[in-house]
């Protein structure tokens, strides 16, 4: 309680100090956007033709993020040089040839041009011509004076790790519980055989007692069967339970019980320590990722497949994480690259700073933990159903698209198959390969709900062999 | 009385004791397997990890040995450098016959999978990772912002990269790459307002006698 009353504190105290802080940028912003008026009131008194960055920094902020942010970043090199302050480092004039056409600018000669295509090793970057003095002039502007981002203050109290602290108070309040409820029955003992003594009889013992409930027992013959009884059926079922898990194969994180368990909505999925702390809530929700871009070998085979660190590195090799934000709003990681993905880094020899691959580096596996697994005894192929089926990865898997940890949703017993094979209509109408096939079932069945069933999904040796 | 009283306790102590052992609070390991030999595989089982000694990274998923060639497979050669990507754009030789002719909705539902979410669903450059300002500066397809791409160079791009986009050719085959790029194709003549490839195709194909133009067809069908 009290760390929580100090948390709040203390943000309140940020918040005003936020206010005060985005006070003095607005008048430094203020002064800064009086800045290029100045300028330009010079320009026209002295008659001098040199360019100022006038401009609108908004929408130069849209024109660089669709041309220019994929190679460009403000604070930081990207595949190009960062841009931020490039109005410091270069003559105006400069920048517009630079940016309309480089290839012709260098061949005209221009020293500092030919300079920095070599420092980048050649690489090329593309022309504007199509781009007006006007267009060029706002993503100047923008460069030079980027819109701040706002900074998002929460007003409750962040305290990390609150839920492990959660989970260690409950177990101490059971304790004390336990504790306080034993010094109770200790006093009723004691108050028991204080009046015992003022009566004048003798006070009771523990193991009297004890051997006193014992007699009773053994005088209730009937009471004693229904015990027995009880405890019996508590034996039975648990053992009955234990045997529906034997042989229920999972991989290394599956608890072997008959169903998985599945995490309390709010609670986090509790096995499955991946390599990698990777969300499919973040990719396959947020970003909305199709599976199939990741797992794409399912269309066409048995296993679905875990991805292979280059197709994480088509977006990670320019998403690095830096951006990511917490509950709050507040940078995660400090701006800074994100650990996590830097395992993807260190697993392929990718140069965060130079951008480019590590020349004879020894890549590394990921081990990711499996978490879906089969006995060998049964056959399963997901382009059967996927493919075939038409069935969704879905309805197998779960809302797989806001797990934070992946868990297996499903069973995968037999029984779970047999009843989807069941209940499943195969999809006749939509397979352009299997017309024929589905065209003499339709005339066999005529009428029915085509199931799985119907084209022997229920036989054993379609699964077994 | 008294000695079977024991032997009860005793019994029904043991008998709670096996159960409250033999549960399985180990996530780790299934529970108990009887005929193990038909749980496990002994050969390698698609991306379990094998011996260290004897596949390199103790990975059951090799690389195939340079130069090995899969069924069905079409070598590119044309080499991951400005000058390959330059010499794309002016030769058209990988284009596969009857590109043109091909229904561009085949390639709608790859495109979907594996492009839209950088190139959007209408190829304007404004899939869901640019509005989320994860990736940025993806191009639309139309001839504004990219005037002078072939067909030929779109698929150097696709199986290399090309800046910050990535090389998807592990991720697609050879059939699925075009068929992308048809649909690409039809996308770029969306953005420009002009009429699709594929239409001065069909209008000569319905200029051709009916039998003929079937025949055509059967023959690209067996091309492809
Ligand atoms: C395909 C990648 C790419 C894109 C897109 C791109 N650039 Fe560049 N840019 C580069 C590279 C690479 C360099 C370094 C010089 C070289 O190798 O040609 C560079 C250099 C520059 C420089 C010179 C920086 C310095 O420090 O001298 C400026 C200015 C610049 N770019 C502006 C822009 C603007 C504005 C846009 C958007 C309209 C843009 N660039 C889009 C790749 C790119
Ligand atoms: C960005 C790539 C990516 C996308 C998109 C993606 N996954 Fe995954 N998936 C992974 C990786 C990496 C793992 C292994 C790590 C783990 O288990 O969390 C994985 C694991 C899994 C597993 C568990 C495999 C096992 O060990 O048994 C399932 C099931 C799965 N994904 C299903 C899906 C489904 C369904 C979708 C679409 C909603 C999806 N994935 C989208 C990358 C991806
Ligand atoms: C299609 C693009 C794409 C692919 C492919 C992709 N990611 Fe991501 N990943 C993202 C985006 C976008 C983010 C969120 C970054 C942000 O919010 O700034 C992200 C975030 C992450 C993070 C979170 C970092 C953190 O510290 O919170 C991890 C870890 C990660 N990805 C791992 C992977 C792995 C492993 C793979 C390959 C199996 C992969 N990603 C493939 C787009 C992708
Ligand atoms: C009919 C039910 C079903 C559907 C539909 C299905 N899966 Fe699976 N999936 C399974 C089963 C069963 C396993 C366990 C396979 C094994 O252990 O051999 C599995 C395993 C996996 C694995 C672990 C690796 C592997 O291949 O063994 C991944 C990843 C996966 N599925 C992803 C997907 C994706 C992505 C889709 C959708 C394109 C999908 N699944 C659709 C039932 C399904
Ligand atoms: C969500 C429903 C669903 C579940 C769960 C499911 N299947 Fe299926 N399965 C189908 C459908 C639909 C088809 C028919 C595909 C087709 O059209 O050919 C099918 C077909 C098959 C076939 C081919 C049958 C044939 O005659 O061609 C096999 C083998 C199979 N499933 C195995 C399994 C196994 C093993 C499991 C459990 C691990 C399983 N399936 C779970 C829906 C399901
Ligand atoms: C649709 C697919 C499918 C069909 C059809 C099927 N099974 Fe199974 N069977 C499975 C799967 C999956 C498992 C493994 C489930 C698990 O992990 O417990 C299994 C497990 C078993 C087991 C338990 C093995 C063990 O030791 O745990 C037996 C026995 C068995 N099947 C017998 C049969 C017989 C007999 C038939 C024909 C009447 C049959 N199965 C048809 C999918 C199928
Ligand atoms: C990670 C996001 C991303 C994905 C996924 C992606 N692209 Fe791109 N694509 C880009 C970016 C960024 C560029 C601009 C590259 C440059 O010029 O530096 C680009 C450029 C292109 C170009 C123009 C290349 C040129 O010659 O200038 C084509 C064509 C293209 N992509 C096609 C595709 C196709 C087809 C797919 C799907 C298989 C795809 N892209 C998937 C981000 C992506």
């Amino acid at each position: 309680m009290f760390r929580g009353h100090l948390c709040v504190k203390f943000a309140n105290r940020s918040t005003e100090s936020y206010h005060l802080r985005s006070l003095m940028k607005n008048l430094y912003r203020f002064h800064i956007r009086l800045i290029p008026l100045m300028l330009s009131i010079f320009a026209m008194g002295f008659a001098a033709n040199a360019q100022s960055i006038e401009g609108d920094a908004a929408a130069g902020e849209k024109l660089f993020k669709t041309y220019c942010a994929s190679c460009h970043k403000l604070d930081s090199k990207a595949i190009g040089p960062a841009l931020g302050g490039v109005t410091d480092r270069r003559e105006t004039d400069w920048l517009y040839s630079w940016i309309k056409n480089n290839a012709t600018f260098r061949a005209s000669g221009n020293s500092d041009a030919i300079a920095i295509f070599e420092e980048y090793n050649g690489s090329v970057m593309p022309q504007f011509e199509y781009l007006s003095d006007e267009e060029i002039g706002n993503i100047l502007a923008y460069t030079a004076n980027p819109p701040a981002k706002p900074i998002v203050v929460s007003d409750g109290p962040v305290v990390a790790g609150g839920e492990a602290d959660n989970s260690g108070m409950q177990m101490w309040a059971m304790i004390i519980l336990g504790a306080i409820f034993l010094v109770l029955v200790f006093i009723l003992a004691t108050v028991r055989n204080t009046l015992r003594v003022v009566k004048g009889e003798e006070p009771i013992t523990v193991v009297e007692d004890a051997s006193n409930y014992a007699k009773f027992l053994r005088k209730n013959t009937g009471f004693m069967t229904v015990l027995t009884i009880v405890v019996a059926v508590a034996f039975l079922n648990v053992t009955y339970w234990y045997l529906m898990d034997v042989g229920v194969e999972g991989g290394k994180g599956i608890e072997a019980s008959y169903m998985p368990p599945h995490p309390e909505p709010g609670q986090e999925a509790q096995y499955g320590e991946q390599p990698i702390a990777f969300s499919h809530k973040l990719h396959a929700g947020e970003n909305q990722i199709d599976c199939n871009y990741c797992h794409s070998s399912a269309r066409h085979s048995k296993t679905s497949g875990i991805p292979s660190a280059n197709v994480c590195m088509n977006c990670h090799m320019y998403v690095n994480g830096s951006e990511i934000t917490d509950e709050a709003g507040n940078p995660k990681y400090g701006g800074e690259r994100s650990p996590e993905i830097q395992k993807i880094y260190d697993a392929v020899g990718w140069d965060a700073d130079k951008l480019a691959y590590i020349e004879g580096y020894e890549e590394k596996p990921i081990r990711w933990v499996r978490i879906h697994n089969l006995p060998d005894l049964a056959y399963f192929n997901h382009a059967q159903h996927v493919t075939a089926g038409q069935v969704e990865c879905q309805t197998c898997h779960g809302p797989v698209e806001e797990m934070e940890v992946m868990y297996q949703y499903s069973s995968l017993t037999m029984g779970w198959c047999i009843n989807c094979h069941r209940e499943t209509e195969v999809k006749v109408n939509t397979n352009g390969y299997y017309e024929p096939q589905h065209d003499k079932l339709v005339e066999k069945y005529h009428g029915e709900n085509i199931t799985v069933e119907k084209i022997g999904g229920l036989e054993c040796g379609k699964c077994h062999y | 009385m008294k000695m079977t009283t024991v032997i009860r306790a005793t019994l029904a102590v043991s008998a709670m004791a096996v159960v409250a052992t033999s549960c399985n609070y180990d996530n780790s390991t299934p529970g108990y397997t009887y005929m193990d030999d038909m749980y496990t595989s002994p050969s390698l089982e698609a991306y379990s990890a094998a011996d260290e000694d004897i596949l390199k990274n103790g990975m059951s998923a090799q690389k195939p040995v340079e130069g090995t060639i899969p069924r069905g497979y079409h070598p590119y050669e044309v080499p991951n450098t400005n000058e390959g990507y330059a010499w794309s754009k002016q030769h058209s030789d990988v284009v596969p016959a009857g590109f043109a002719a091909m229904d561009p909705a085949e390639g709608k539902e790859l495109y979907t999978i594996f492009c839209a979410h950088c190139h959007g669903d209408k190829g304007d450059g404004n899939g869901i990772l640019v509005q989320n300002e994860k990736i940025l500066g993806v191009p639309g397809y139309g001839s504004s912002r990219l005037p002078d791409i072939t067909p030929a160079s779109a698929y150097h791009v696709v199986m290399y990269g090309k800046g910050v986009m990535g090389s998807h050719a592990s991720q697609i085959n050879y059939d699925e790459r075009w068929k992308i790029i048809r649909y690409v194709w039809s996308l770029r003549a969306e953005q420009d307002g002009t009429p699709d490839i594929g239409e001065s195709v069909q209008v000569e194909e319905e200029e051709a006698p009916a039998e003929e133009a079937e025949a055509t067809h059967e023959e690209t069908e067996e091309h492809a």
